[in-house]
């Protein structure tokens, strides 16, 4: 039990390590409102599912509580982070872009399932179907959120990053 | 079903509604200080930090309060996340950025606000049952608030460092227009000298 949480909070603590590497692409704006807007959907979502419609029953041991809270706040929304990363830059071809992009939704259905084998949580009434088209609304979301949110910094003349991405 | 309406429309969706909507008239009736980008970035802030204290210590295994009339989670609980907690972190952004209290001031003021909205948290609970304690006591809410603002600010002065202070929303700009506000505040003709390092 201790242990998810341990292997949660390490795993959060590197995807945090390797945010400076996604300015090279987004502006720390970008990060920053993309990352909260994931973050509360993941949050939203999840409550929802478990509460609301009780089809995910979570495990009740405190330790486990905060793994998932990790996942829902750190590890999810920089995952999805990545796959914007990949997607907004302007040197990849297409296909690398789909690529990245079904990456993003299979790494986020496997981290529900390394928590589903630890019995952190359970599926009542959902499957791993229903998780997939989750992960692929979410991911979809935050790419029509960031293009729009893009669109209001150059309104809104915002300057850009004062660190030049090839010292990153 | 996803988002549950409330069992009987009572004081407390009232307190929600009108709460929401005299912080948000007030607000908007205040001069803007704030750009578009610093107001829309802490919006989106706070309503993560809802989302995780509510969905946090308001769910099992903690269950410390439940909100509105019933402990799922309800179409009045997002209207208390997105509309009724934010204009408070506004309020004290705005006046913030208008008196710049630094030092033992600065600490001052962050009380007079945890305080405030510690003393709000109170009346909506026990005046209009906007919350039901299960555990959790009023006063742990003043730390936690001291806490939310602090990290309000982190993130003001995070936005700050891309976006200007009032440069959308000078009087001079909205008067004369952009390319003359550039021309008068950038080109070295006035204004301040934040602006005209931002620029270069």
């Amino acid at each position: 039990m201790m242990l998810t949480f341990l292997i949660a909070f390490f795993f959060s603590m590197i995807s945090i390590a390797f945010i400076p590497i996604l300015r090279k692409t987004l502006h720390p704006l970008e990060i920053l409102s993309c990352g909260l807007l994931m973050a509360s959907l993941e949050q939203f979502a999840y409550a929802v599912l478990t509460v609301n419609l009780q089809l995910v029953k979570a495990s009740e041991n405190p330790f486990e509580f905060f793994a998932l809270k990790l996942e829902q706040v750190i590890l999810a929304p920089i995952i999805i982070l990545f796959g914007l990363f990949v997607l907004f830059s302007d040197s990849r071809r297409p296909l690398s872009k789909a690529i990245a992009l079904a990456g993003t939704v299979f790494a986020l259905w496997g981290v529900q399932y390394l928590y589903d084998l630890s019995g952190t949580i359970q599926f009542v009434k959902w499957s791993w179907g229903y998780d997939w088209i989750k992960d692929a609304a979410l991911l979809a979301i935050s790419i029509g959120f960031l293009a729009l949110f893009r669109k209001f910094l150059r309104w809104q003349e915002v300057s850009h990053d004062p660190v030049p991405s090839d010292s990153l | 079903m996803i988002l549950y309406p409330p069992i009987h429309f009572d004081a407390n969706e009232w307190f929600i509604l009108v709460i929401s909507v005299a912080s948000w008239g007030i607000f908007l009736l205040l001069p803007n200080r704030l750009s578009y980008v610093t107001l829309f970035i802490i919006w989106l802030f706070n309503g993560l930090l809802a989302f995780t204290a509510d969905f946090s210590l308001g769910v099992k295994p903690f269950d410390l309060y439940d909100f509105g009339d019933r402990p799922e989670f309800e179409w009045f609980d997002v209207i208390l996340y997105l509309f009724t907690y934010p204009p408070t972190p506004f309020f004290m952004l705005h006046f913030y950025s208008k008196w710049r209290p630094t030092g033992w001031r600065f600490v001052g003021y962050i009380l007079l606000f945890s305080l405030a909205t510690t003393g709000l948290e109170g009346i909506s609970t026990y005046g209009f049952h906007v919350f039901t304690y299960k555990g959790w006591k009023l006063w742990y809410s003043g730390p936690i608030y001291l806490i939310i603002f602090s990290l309000n600010f982190l993130v003001y002065h995070f936005v700050q460092r891309y976006v200007p202070e009032r440069k959308n929303n000078s009087p001079f700009k909205r008067r004369y227009g952009s390319a003359v506000f550039e021309s008068h505040y950038l080109n070295g003709e006035g204004g301040n000298k934040s602006l005209r390092r931002t620029k270069t």
